[in-house]
């Protein structure tokens, strides 16, 4: 397996990808992740799928897992005794969420130094209590390494060289130091939040305007453009880190095609997100797809700009005994920098 | 598919053979032909055309009274007739058929109609590799394949319940089909109960183009549920009767073949007026003493065929599905003439008049 120089961000974190699903480590914490999610085994012995069932819902890749399991006791008055993990299992899901913790912390990079509270502001898992994350040293020895680094490498190499890194440089200090630490966290969760909503097509209109009636020295814009970029850096994060935890799953990307594909709204494009509406009829690869996750979307009957890496954030099911099954899914487009939205590149064009 | 052609009248197998009557006229046919490039035509074709209708319809008003001792021969040149003078008048020339195209086989011991076989014969003037060539789905059938009567009867749609009466061990060659609209895309319900005794998975298989038109069937409580592929191929046709359906293709020497319901009714009335004409030995017991009910399927069969036959023909030659109603005009009222944009203005209009007023 070739390690190679500069090239996108995408490119070098499907080539990390690869090499996840090709390591001899990949087995063991696949195992783990399916027990986690079977109810009952095929001898009529209950299995452990309540633990995946809400780690999963927590969202945040293996940080669902480390956060739920340290949190157990808590849980137990409202949703009784979660089942059991061993301390081996916990370890491994601990390391590999560290490594991937690890994996974003190289990608930043010399960003983090620019502005004090700046890595939490970009860290995808800002939203999961710090505590729940650092659960007690465990006696168990340390795994093998899960990421090559030699890949992880390639992967911050990428990242730091994208465009929205250097978006997040060039901006003047005097605005960046606008934004306490506190104050930046808070507006760029929130606007990561209004972007990933299934309907940011709302505040299109405000977001339009100022990307194209306003000046590009405009300083509100620059403000709202270097929040633009954050969160652009802070999804691009969420969606490699989701990338490489699917990768521990699944050989390869569930994909959204003429296998499955009833019918398509859309594409459609506004400053903050490029957007297709699709329905789709579940498949043993797409079961039971989740916001947050990772697709292929390609079909000929859309134009080859909407074909590449989507991320879900809208699912509707549908069942009838009339019409069998149906998932609508919303799906906001991914571009090269894995960012899902072109709210950053909307926003830093000279008008 | 087409687009439907309505005709209304209280006679439907009288006024088909109207508008085929249209062309015993040689002006009709010279402007047919015309209108279609095909001038200069074939020396005589409009006596080829003319005649070979003519003696269709008489044939097939013959058949209409005569009894099952000969009424199913007296079909199967009613339909050669018929079918090689549409034939001439859509091509500007005769078809080249000196031979029926096909045998009859009736092997030993065989006492029911449904077993009887029609082997192929592609030989040079085949009638039925020719007409294959206009009326069939696929453009020529094995030769040498057999085919019972029991799964050409088993291949029309419209015979479909009555073949399952009579022969309930029948492999199901016709699927019928409900469409069902879901907002802006459609779906086809398969009704358990049309895969009679066959495995669904191994019969839908046998579907020419299933797999490029649809994707993965999804099971429910009593049906298949089947949604179209974005930019499919649409592979369903509709029976004689308008009924969407699915053909099965039938398996002959490791190919599927789907021959249409034209070729289907044409070698199964060569199988009949054959049996009827040069095996009275095997006929005659079955006109007089059928004890199984199959003499009830055969005679719908050929009602099927009287009736709709000449429709399909008529279909084939101005190429419109020609359909016939008893149902007058009635001037349209309000709600009838209202299209879907119409309803998504008013139902936008009042939501909005409704968000004003509060």
């Amino acid at each position: 397996m070739t390690v190679s120089g500069s090239d996108t961000v995408s490119k070098a974190a499907f080539a990390l990808c690869r090499q996840v699903v090709a390591a001899g480590t990949r087995p063991r914490v696949q195992a783990l992740l399916n027990d986690l999610h079977i109810s009952e085994y095929g001898d009529g012995r209950h299995g452990r799928g309540g633990f995946g069932y809400y780690a999963s819902k927590l969202g945040g890749q293996f940080a669902g897992y480390v956060a739920l399991d340290s949190v157990r006791p808590r849980l137990n008055p409202t949703i009784g005794a979660l089942p059991p993990i061993t301390d081996e299992e916990r370890a491994l899901l601990v390391q590999a969420h560290r490594e991937i913790v690890a994996l974003n912390a190289a990608c930043v990079g010399g960003l983090a130094g620019l502005q004090p509270g700046l890595s939490e502001a970009v860290d995808p898992y800002s939203g999961v209590p710090a505590d729940t994350l650092r659960p007690a040293e465990s006696a168990m020895p340390l795994q093998d390494v899960l990421l090559n680094e030699a890949f992880v490498r390639r992967a911050a190499d990428a990242f730091q060289g994208s465009a929205l890194c250097e978006g997040v440089s060039r901006v003047p200090s005097e605005i960046r130091n606008a934004f306490g630490p506190a104050k930046l966290k808070a507006v760029v969760e929130q606007l990561d939040k209004t972007i990933r909503s299934p309907d940011v097509g709302k505040h299109s209109d405000e977001l339009t305007a100022i990307a194209f009636q306003t000046p590009h020295q405009f300083p509100p814009r620059i403000a709202l453009t270097y929040q633009a970029a954050l969160v652009g850096v802070r999804s691009a994060l969420r969606i490699l880190d989701q990338l490489v935890f699917q990768a521990f799953q699944v050989d390869r990307l569930p994909a959204v095609n003429s296998d499955n594909l009833i019918d398509i709204k859309g594409p459609s494009s506004s400053v903050a997100e490029r957007v297709v509406l699709v329905t789709i009829q579940p498949t043993l690869e797409i079961a039971h797809p989740k916001p947050g996750e990772v697709v292929f979307l390609e079909h000929p009957h859309l134009p080859k700009s909407f074909h590449g890496l989507a991320e879900i954030v809208g699912t509707r099911y549908q069942m009838s005994r009339e019409t069998g099954s149906l998932i609508n899914l919303t799906l906001h487009l991914v571009d090269d920098n894995l960012n899902p939205s072109p709210l950053y590149h909307s926003l830093a064009r000279e008008n | 598919m087409p687009d439907i052609r309505w005709i209304r009248t209280e006679t439907p197998e009288a006024e088909q053979w109207r508008q085929l009557g249209q062309y015993r006229y040689s002006p009709n046919v010279r402007r047919y032909l015309a209108e279609r490039g095909l001038i200069p035509a074939a020396a005589g074709i409009e006596d080829y055309v003319s005649g070979s209708i003519g003696q269709a319809e008489a044939y097939y008003n013959a058949a209409k009274v005569a009894p099952l001792d000969i009424s199913p021969l007296l079909l199967y040149y009613g339909t050669t007739s018929l079918l090689s003078g549409a034939a001439a008048l859509m091509r500007g020339h005769p078809l080249p058929i000196d031979n029926h195209g096909m045998a009859v086989s009736a092997p030993a011991g065989v006492t029911r109609m449904s077993d009887v076989e029609v082997v192929v014969r592609n030989t040079r003037g085949s009638g039925l590799h020719e007409l294959a060539g206009i009326y069939g789905n696929s453009p020529h059938l094995p030769g040498q394949s057999k085919w019972t009567v029991g799964e050409l009867l088993a291949s029309l749609p419209d015979l479909k319940d009555d073949v399952q009466l009579c022969i309930p061990e029948a492999t199901p060659f016709a699927l019928r089909l409900d469409t069902v609209r879901k907002g802006s895309f459609e779906l086809e319900r398969i009704l358990l109960t049309e895969f009679g005794m066959g495995e669904i998975n191994t019969t839908l298989a046998r579907v020419v183009g299933f797999s490029g038109a649809y994707l993965r069937p999804q099971h429910v409580a009593d049906a298949i549920v089947l949604y179209r592929k974005i930019n499919g191929i649409p592979i369903s046709t509709e029976s004689l009767s308008g009924q969407t359906v699915l053909l099965v293709g039938h398996d002959k020497g490791g190919t599927l073949n789907t021959p249409g319901q034209v070729l289907t009714v044409l070698m199964a009335l060569f199988a009949l007026g054959s049996v009827s004409r040069y095996n009275p030995t095997l006929w005659h017991p079955f006109v007089r003493t059928d004890a199984t009910g199959e003499r009830l399927l055969i005679e719908r069969f050929l009602s099927l065929v009287i009736r709709w036959l000449p429709n399909l023909v008529l279909s084939a030659i101005t190429h419109e599905w020609t359909r016939f109603t008893s149902q007058t005009l009635e001037r349209p009222r309000g709600l009838e003439t209202l299209t879907e944009d119409d309803l998504r203005s008013m139902i936008k209009e009042t939501v909005s008049e409704t968000r004003t007023s509060r």
